[in-house]
C-alpha cells in the first residue's frame, strides 16, 4: 500500500515537474520569437523609407536638410544593423546600433511633423499611402519591443515564482532582461515652426 | 499597469465562474442518474443490491454534455467559416482600398503586439453600427471580422483598440471556451426536449390505451423530472455562460489596454457607440454567436436577458483612469462628435439610465437618485463648460485682438499692472481721477492703458481675458509685493466711492489670486444651508435678478433645498460680497455648479455682452469656468 502511494506521489511530481519545465520552454521561445519581430520590423522600416522621402522630395523642396537627415539616419541605422548581423551580442555595436535607431525614429517623427505643413503633399495619394505604411510600420517597432518586454516580463514571472524557481534553477533557465533604450533623441522634443 | 491588474482578476471570476457551470453540470448529472436508478431499482429490486450501476447513467449524462461540446466546437472551430456564415467579405490582396489597407496594418501591428499568428481578415459590409469579431478555436484558423461602420466612424487608434480586443479573444482561447460553455448549455436543452417530448408522447399514448402497470406512471415521474432537470439546469447555466462571457470581455478590454498602451482609445470607441452609433447589427444569425463580438450585437430587447457582454458604461469606467467620472468622458466625447445639442440629450439618458439602475438597486438612496435629477437640469451648464473648436477659435480671435504690447513681456510685473489698471479704468465710473494719478506716476504705461482702454471700448469680452493673463505672471511676485498689488487694485476699483457688481467680481478674482487663503474659523457645512440660501439671493439681487419673483425663488429652493429666507435688499459692499461669495465657495464643486447653472438660466439668450461677462467673472470666482460664450449655444 505504502510503495502504491510512493509511487503515485513521485508520478504527480514528475507531472508538476514537466508541466513547469513545458511552460517555460514555451514561454522562453515566444521570448524569442518576439525579439525577432523587432528585427523584422525595423528592417520593413529600412526599406520603406527611401520611396518615402522619394515622393516627399517633390512637394517639400525647403525642407531638403529635413530629407536629407532622415536618408543619412536610414544609411547609418542600416550599415550597424548589418554589422550587428554579422557579430550579434556585440555590446558595442549594440550601442551604436540603439544610437542609430534613436537618432533615425527622431528624424523621422521630424518629417512627420513637417510633412504636416504641406497640404499638397497630403492630399497626395502616394504619400499619404506611404505615411500610413510609415505609421504602420513605426507601431509595428514599439509593439514588437512592447510584446517583447511582456514576455520577458511573463517568463521571468514564471520562472521566479515558487516552485518554479526551484525548478528553473535545477535546469537552468537563465533570467531574461527586458529591451530597455535610452535614446537621447527620442526624449528630444521635435521642434515646430509656424512661419 | 492597471490593466495587468484588471487581467488577472478577470482570470479569476473565469475560473470562478467555471468552476460554477461545471458544478451545476455534475449536480444535474447526478440528479438525472439518481432519477433513473430509483425509478429502474423500484421495478427491479436486484438493480438496488449493486448501488454501482448508478454510474452507469451519471456516465452517460456526462457523455451528452461532452459530446455538445465537442460537436460545437467542431461547428464553430473554423474562423473563416464562421466569419463568412455572418455575411464577411475575407479582404483580397492586392489591398486597393485605403481603409482597408489601415485595417489590415492595424490588424498586423495587434498580431505583433499580442505576439499571434496574422489571422483571415474579414469586413462586414453593409453594416453601419460599430463592431467586430474574432472567430476561430486556434489562433491558425482564426479570423477577424470588422463592420463597414467601424472602419468609418473609427480613428486608427480606435480601430487598434478594437482589433487588439478581438486579438485577446484569439490569444485567450475564448472563442473555445465559449464554444464549449455554449454546447454545455445545449446539453440542458437536450435534456429539456427529450422531456418535453416523452411528456407530450405520454400524454397521447394514455388517451388511446391505459395500461393498468406502474411503468406508465413511472415513465411519467422520469420525463417531468427530466423536464424540470433540464430547465433548471438549462437556465443557471444560460446565467453562468452571461457572467463567464461578460469576464471575457472585461478581460479583452484589459487586454487591448496592455497590446496598445492606449486605454483611452478603447474608452473613445465604445463611447461612440453609446453616443449613437451603436453597435447592433442587421443581418446573419447572430443569436447563437452572440458572445464573439466586440459589443452586443443583438437588438436592445434580445439582449436583455442573460447579456453576453458588459454594459457600456461599466467597461469604459474600467478604462478610464481610477477617480474619473464615466459620465463626463462619455459627454465630452459626445460634445466634440455631435454638438452640444445632442450631446444634452446624450447626458440626459446617461443620468435617466443611472437613475433606473438607483432605483433597481436602492430605492431608498434620495441623495443618488437627487443628483442625477440635478445633473439633468445641469446639463446646459456642462455643455457649455466643454470647450469645442468654436470656443478655441473665438478663444484666438479675441487674444488676437490684445496689443502686442499688452501680452509681449508679462514677465514684467509693471506691464502686467498697467494691464490690470487699464480693467479699473474701464469700469469706473469718474476714471479721470484716476488716469491722471497714473499718468503722473507711470507716464511710460499711458501709451499701454490708452491701447487697451480703446480695444476694450470696441469688444468688453477682451477685458476679463486681459485681466485673467495679467494675473498669472503676478503669482510669482513675493508675498509683500502680491499684497501691495491687491492693495493698490483695492483702492483703484473703489476711488469712484462706488463697488458695482462687475467690479467686485474682479476684485474677487484678483484677491484669489494674489492673496493666501481666508482661514475660517466656523467650520460651514458642505452641505447647502439657510446661510447658502440667502447668499445666493443676495447675488441674484447684485446681479439684476428680481428677487421677489416667484420662480427665482423656487429656483433657488431647488438647488438649496431651503426656503429663501427674507432678505434686506442691501448695497454691495465689499466685505459682505467677499462672505457671500466665500460661503458659496465652501460648498463641493456638483453644489457650485447648481449655482452656476441657476443664473445660467436666468441670463437671456440676447444678452449685453457686459452682462455675459458678469455671468464669466460669477462662474470663474465660483470655481466653475466656462469658455467664452457663444451666443448659438444658450
Amino acid at each position: 500500500m505504502t510503495a502504491i502511494v510512493l509511487i503515485l506521489c513521485l508520478v504527480l511530481l514528475a507531472v508538476i515537474i514537466m508541466s513547469v519545465f513545458n511552460k517555460l520552454v514555451r514561454l522562453r521561445n515566444m521570448m524569442k520569437n518576439a525579439f525577432s519581430q523587432i528585427d523584422v520590423q525595423l528592417k520593413r522600416r529600412y526599406d520603406l523609407i527611401p520611396n518615402l522621402v522619394e515622393t516627399a522630395k517633390a512637394y517639400m523642396k525647403h525642407e531638403r536638410e529635413t530629407l536629407e537627415a532622415v536618408i543619412q539616419a536610414r544609411n547609418q541605422a542600416y550599415a550597424v544593423s548589418s554589422t550587428l548581423a554579422k557579430n550579434p551580442g556585440n555590446a558595442d555595436t549594440m550601442k551604436q546600433f540603439i544610437g542609430a535607431e534613436g537618432a533615425l525614429t527622431g528624424a523621422l517623427s521630424r518629417l512627420m511633423v513637417v510633412s504636416e505643413q504641406y497640404p499638397d503633399l497630403k492630399a497626395n495619394t502616394t504619400m499619404s499611402g506611404l505615411m500610413e505604411e510609415l505609421t504602420s510600420t513605426e507601431n509595428k517597432v514599439s509593439f514588437a519591443r512592447q510584446a517583447f518586454n511582456d514576455s520577458v516580463m511573463e517568463y521571468n514571472n514564471t520562472r521566479e515564482q515558487f516552485p518554479n524557481n526551484v525548478i528553473s534553477g535545477f535546469f537552468n533557465f537563465q533570467s531574461a532582461a527586458p529591451f530597455e533604450i535610452t535614446q537621447a533623441h527620442e526624449k528630444e522634443t521635435v521642434k515646430v515652426n509656424f512661419a | 499597469m492597471k490593466f495587468f491588474i484588471d487581467k488577472e482578476y478577470a482570470h479569476r471570476n473565469t475560473r470562478l465562474f467555471l468552476w460554477l457551470f461545471v458544478a451545476n453540470v455534475l449536480i444535474i448529472s447526478a440528479l438525472n442518474a439518481a432519477l433513473i436508478y430509483y425509478l429502474l431499482a423500484f421495478k427491479y429490486d436486484r438493480l438496488a443490491q449493486t448501488p454501482k450501476l448508478f454510474l452507469i447513467p451519471f456516465f452517460i449524462s456526462i457523455m451528452v454534455f461532452v459530446i455538445a461540446c465537442y460537436y460545437s466546437i467542431l461547428r464553430l472551430s473554423d474562423g473563416g467559416k464562421v466569419a463568412t456564415m455572418l455575411g464577411g467579405r475575407l479582404l483580397q490582396f492586392p489591398l486597393t482600398d485605403e481603409s482597408e489597407k489601415r485595417l489590415y496594418n492595424v490588424v498586423e501591428e495587434m498580431s505583433i503586439a499580442s505576439g499571434t499568428p496574422v489571422p483571415f481578415v474579414f469586413v462586414l459590409d453593409g453594416e453601419s453600427s460599430i463592431n467586430a469579431f474574432a472567430a476561430g478555436s486556434d489562433p491558425k484558423n482564426a479570423a477577424v471580422a470588422v463592420t463597414e461602420g467601424a472602419m468609418k466612424a473609427l480613428t486608427r487608434d480606435e480601430l487598434q483598440a478594437i482589433i487588439g480586443h478581438e486579438f485577446s479573444h484569439i490569444l485567450h482561447d475564448d472563442m473555445e471556451l465559449n464554444s464549449k460553455v455554449a454546447g454545455a448549455v445545449n446539453g440542458f436543452m437536450f435534456f429539456m426536449k427529450m422531456g418535453e417530448v416523452m411528456l407530450r408522447g405520454n400524454r397521447s399514448s394514455s388517451t388511446g390505451k391505459r395500461k393498468a402497470d406502474g411503468s406508465a406512471a413511472a415513465l411519467w415521474i422520469f420525463a417531468l423530472g427530466i423536464y424540470i432537470l433540464g430547465s433548471v439546469g438549462f437556465f443557471l447555466g444560460r446565467y453562468m455562460q452571461s457572467l463567464i462571457s461578460q469576464q471575457r470581455e472585461y478581460l479583452a478590454d484589459a487586454s487591448s489596454a496592455q497590446f496598445t498602451r492606449n486605454p483611452a482609445a478603447l474608452a473613445q470607441a465604445l463611447a461612440k457607440i453609446y453616443n449613437g452609433h451603436g453597435s447592433a447589427l442587421s443581418k446573419g444569425d447572430k443569436y447563437e454567436l452572440a458572445h464573439i463580438f466586440f459589443a452586443d450585437g443583438l437588438s436592445s430587447f434580445a439582449s436583455q436577458f442573460f447579456k453576453t457582454h458588459p454594459p457600456l458604461l461599466d467597461r469604459i469606467g474600467r478604462l478610464l483612469p481610477e477617480g474619473s467620472k464615466v459620465e463626463e468622458f462619455i459627454f465630452e466625447k459626445s460634445v466634440r462628435a455631435e454638438g452640444k445639442e445632442n450631446a444634452q440629450r446624450v447626458i440626459a439618458e446617461v443620468h435617466k439610465e443611472r437613475i433606473r439602475k438607483v432605483m433597481d438597486e436602492n430605492p431608498q438612496d434620495i441623495e443618488k437618485l437627487a443628483m442625477h435629477a440635478s445633473a439633468i437640469s445641469m446639463s446646459t451648464l456642462q455643455a457649455l463648460r466643454v470647450q469645442t473648436d468654436e470656443h478655441i477659435k473665438i478663444s484666438q480671435e479675441l487674444l488676437a485682438q490684445i496689443p502686442d504690447s499688452a501680452r509681449s513681456d508679462l514677465q514684467n510685473p509693471d506691464n502686467a499692472k498697467a494691464n490690470l489698471l487699464s480693467v479699473v479704468i474701464s469700469t469706473n465710473d469718474q476714471p479721470d481721477h484716476l488716469i491722471k494719478a497714473v499718468s503722473e506716476g507711470h507716464p511710460d504705461k499711458m501709451p499701454l492703458i490708452e491701447r487697451n482702454l480703446a480695444m476694450i471700448r470696441i469688444n468688453t469680452a477682451i477685458r476679463l481675458l486681459l485681466f485673467q493673463l495679467s494675473l498669472s505672471p503676478l503669482r510669482t511676485l513675493s508675498k509683500e509685493e502680491k499684497s501691495m498689488t491687491w492693495t493698490l487694485l483695492f483702492n483703484a476699483f473703489q476711488s469712484d466711492q462706488t463697488l458695482t457688481f462687475t467690479e467686485a467680481l474682479f476684485l474677487f478674482l484678483a484677491k484669489q489670486a494674489l492673496m493666501p487663503p481666508i482661514k475660517t474659523t466656523t467650520q460651514v457645512s458642505q452641505k447647502p444651508s439657510p446661510f447658502h440660501a440667502a447668499a445666493v439671493a443676495r447675488i441674484s439681487y447684485w446681479f439684476g435678478l428680481n428677487v421677489s419673483d416667484q420662480e427665482l425663488r423656487n429656483d433657488i429652493e431647488l438647488i438649496t433645498g431651503i426656503p429663501v429666507p427674507k432678505i434686506p435688499e442691501q448695497k454691495l459692499s465689499w466685505l459682505l460680497f467677499e462672505d457671500q461669495l466665500s460661503k458659496l465657495l465652501r460648498l463641493d464643486l456638483n453644489n457650485r455648479q447648481k449655482v452656476v447653472s441657476l443664473f445660467l438660466k436666468q441670463l437671456p439668450i440676447e444678452h449685453p455682452a457686459d452682462q455675459g461677462e458678469t455671468f464669466r467673472l460669477l462662474s470663474l470666482c465660483l470655481g466653475v469656468p466656462i469658455p467664452p460664450l457663444v451666443p448659438s449655444e444658450l
